[in-house]
């Protein structure tokens, strides 16, 4: 994977100028990356210190006035709890927050996808990898150019979903979480890096609103095996009955929109989808 | 970026001299004495790598343990003990992976399971059923205590996993008072407050909170009789908490400046905190008193004991002292009797690591001997701090307390402790410290635990030069070859 084909080396010289989509050459990484080191970028260390309105500056107007644009309930379909974090001023009307994370968003093809079919929604990016999310920096930052009054609504972030999610998000802020075609960690010794496990999926939960959504989608059968049982025996998680995937404008774009899911495509591959929401819990 | 795992593998043997830093071994593990008190009988406690020594401070005398179970003894250091609120039962796991429920009234090994991986932290629960430990992959586990009340079928005699944080040592575990949460502290500054369901066996899905404020991993959590939690790190500050909603109530600096940074904002691992993970000192060890309010912590380092008190309402930890302990050991940990008196201990073993590797019984048998002889040899010095009933002279206040206006009179009105005498005499004090009571030895074992503590939990930190060397060295870059 991303062998010695590159020519620039550095992403400054041949990358994007202002409002030019950023060219992926330039941006190739190892497609893997071990998620148990210790991490060495900034982290947050609450939720109440990410620095929102530099992700999303539409959806944060720089005057406290409450001339928001929209009511933060609108980005809000299920009745989640309102997150309680940011209560450092006295502003009257509650901060939109992120609804939707995709987990080890890659080269952004999602979220690019879903910004204009939820255009009062909020979404995030993680990524682990940091030339990936270089790269999606600069592809929606381009986006934003192009398109004016599109694409505010998603960001990415350099992050470990894995270890760093309550960093970000607070208790039942989300409504969807993504994980489209996660790395499989074929080996036994390595299950414990995949990104569904019976342990994680205790965080997903808490950041899933009640009712919450979690996509995930892979192209190894195996895997797809892994997480539809691992969610399947998780109390907290629920499968979607076929009507609740039929109404679900958003499972259709699982297939396709991601990069990994074209190359998939491309290859005549299978998939194998499993869709969970998050349900209360009962002792 | 996530590499870590092999080396570069364009550094050959003859790159050896020239490998940086982050090649070096790993340091020897050096494993604290540990203390504990029963909350209502007169017995001490000490672990002192694979041995524990069981002592009635009225009588003098030493209790012997007793245990049927396989394996007999504890084949590496001990590095977590607990006694249930109610004093009837005591727990003890090590880095030889085992943890054994000890029944106290007749010091018998009740049973003994073995975990995955070496053991980090023990609690039980609040109706002594369950015995929770965590360990050094982030695991908790939960095993039935074995009372005779419960059915030890096949099943309930084994272990489950409880619930897991992501390949992080966890470092504490607490059960709250009326049994509905557990909390549990790791050293990604992570202190997760979890319900602790009816039926443990099938796990702790449902998350109540995350408590994060701390800028450095964590080293003790406990519950406080109202519910409030309280916690201490290696940024030197402790901690109140509501765990209900995880609301950082108060941050009470013992260590490091007074004054905490206007927003701590970013846990950056790069070198924004290389200043507190260094400068300031970790908060090693912290015990509650029986009275509820009072708690006592002990610094890296530091020759002295800090004693906190809960006062007001909203309630708020004020420091009430600082007893210097004046150039004797840093205590390496810290217990509450239950008279209310606080018993010291500093100390160490360096561990023997001999890995997975051993198998047959010889090798087993001799292992253990080791452990016996590395705990019979190790420096161990134990001290009693009591209540000064009278005469609060201010000479005994060596340093005034530190914090709000409140502060002042909560100092007044608390107990003032002074280093008193063992009871028992020197029998006693020979049934802890062993043959090997030599305070200056005790001191430099306590200094190199706390060392090598700062070193199993604290994030590693690369210079810029190091990091440019590491990108140099990447095997997934190698620039292409036989090309110009």
């Amino acid at each position: 994977m991303g062998g010695g084909k590159r020519k620039g080396r550095s992403p400054e010289a041949g990358g994007s100028t202002e409002g030019k989509l950023p060219q992926k050459k330039f941006y190739r990484a190892r497609a893997h990356s071990n998620p148990l080191n210790d991490s060495h970028f900034p982290v947050p260390l609450s939720p109440t210190y990410v620095p929102w309105s530099a992700h999303f500056p539409a959806f944060f107007p720089s005057t406290p006035v409450p001339a928001v644009p929209l009511p933060a309930s609108c980005s809000t379909p299920t009745s989640s709890p309102a997150p309680t974090a940011a209560s450092s001023s006295g502003v009257p009307v509650e901060p939109p927050a992120v609804r939707f994370a995709d987990v080890g968003c890659g080269f952004g093809g999602l979220l690019v996808k879903l910004a204009p079919l939820y255009p009062d929604t909020l979404m995030l990016g993680m990524e682990l990898r940091d030339k990936v999310s270089e790269y999606v920096r600069e592809r929606i930052g381009a986006l934003r150019v192009a398109h004016p009054g599109q694409y505010g609504n998603v960001s990415v972030m350099r992050s470990n979903a894995m270890k760093y999610l309550p960093n970000l998000f607070v208790k039942g802020q989300l409504t969807k979480m993504f994980f489209l075609f996660p790395d499989p960690h074929f080996k036994e010794k390595n299950h414990r890096r995949r990104i569904i496990t019976h342990a994680l999926l205790a965080e997903y939960a808490y950041c899933l609103a009640p009712g919450g959504r979690l996509y995930t989608i892979t192209d190894v059968a195996e895997l797809g095996e892994w997480m539809r049982t691992t969610l399947e025996q998780h109390p907290l998680f629920q499968p979607l009955t076929p009507e609740e995937l039929a109404a679900d404008p958003v499972v259709a774009l699982l297939d396709t929109s991601s990069e990994e899911g074209q190359k998939v495509e491309r290859n005549q591959g299978q998939t194998h989808r499993a869709i969970f929401k998050r349900v209360a819990y009962s002792d | 970026m996530g590499d870590e795992d092999a080396p570069p593998a364009t550094a050959g043997p003859s790159d050896k001299q020239k490998r940086p830093s982050y090649f070096n071994p790993k340091p020897p593990a050096i494993v604290p004495a540990l203390i504990a008190c029963h909350p209502h009988a007169p017995i001490v406690v000490v672990a002192i790598g694979a041995a524990l020594r069981v002592l009635n401070y009225e009588t003098g005398e030493a209790l012997l343990l007793s245990d049927a179970t396989i394996p007999r003894r504890h084949r590496e250091a001990i590095r977590a003990i607990a006694f249930h609120p109610s004093g009837a039962l005591f727990a003890s796991g090590g880095d030889d992976k085992l943890v054994k429920v000890w029944d106290t009234a007749t010091w018998t090994c009740r049973k003994t399971v073995s975990g995955p991986k070496k053991i980090s932290s023990v609690v039980f629960s609040a109706d002594a059923r369950w015995l929770c430990f965590s360990d050094k992959y982030g695991i908790v586990h939960v095993t039935s205590t074995g009372g005779p009340g419960d059915a030890v079928d096949s099943a309930e005699a084994g272990i489950k996993q409880l619930l897991a944080h992501c390949s992080s040592i966890i470092t504490s575990l607490a059960m709250s008072p009326d049994g509905r949460f557990i909390a549990s502290a790791d050293r990604d500054y992570k202190l997760r407050v979890s319900v602790f369901p009816a039926t443990p066996l099938a796990g702790a899905p449902e998350i109540q909170s995350f408590c994060l404020g701390h800028t450095s991993y964590l080293t003790a959590a406990l519950f406080l009789p109202g519910g409030l939690l309280v916690s201490a790190g290696g940024d030197g500050t402790l901690r109140l908490w509501q765990p209900q909603m995880g609301e950082l109530l108060q941050t009470l600096r013992l260590a490091g400046e007074q004054e905490i940074a206007p927003v701590e904002s970013v846990m950056s691992l790069d070198e924004g905190d290389s200043a507190s993970e260094s400068s300031g000192r970790a908060i090693v060890a912290l015990a509650l008193a029986p009275d509820g309010v009072s708690l006592a912590a002990a610094l890296e380092g530091c020759s002295e004991v800090v004693f906190v008190h809960m006062v007001g309402e909203p309630p708020a930890l004020v420091v009430a002292q600082r007893l210097s302990l004046g150039g004797r050991a840093p205590p390496t940990s810290l217990a509450f009797d239950a008279g209310g008196r606080v018993w010291r201990v500093a100390g160490a073993v360096q561990e023997i690591e001999t890995g997975d590797a051993v198998v047959t019984e010889e090798a087993l048998a001799a292992k253990e001997a080791a452990a016996a002889a590395a705990a019979a040899s190790a420096a161990v010095q134990v001290e009693l701090l009591q209540r000064r009933e009278t005469g609060v002279s201010a000479r005994e206040r060596s340093a005034e307390p530190v914090g709000h206006g409140a502060g002042e009179e909560a100092a007044s009105a608390a107990a003032v402790y002074e280093v008193g005498e063992l009871p028992g005499g020197s029998a006693a004090q020979g049934v802890l410290e062993g043959s090997q009571a030599d305070a200056q030895a005790a001191a430099e074992a306590a200094k190199a635990a706390t060392e090598a503590m700062r070193n199993l939990l604290g994030k590693r930190m690369y210079t810029e030069a190091e990091k440019i060397d590491r990108k140099r060295n990447r095997n997934d870059q190698k620039p292409p070859r036989g090309k110009s």
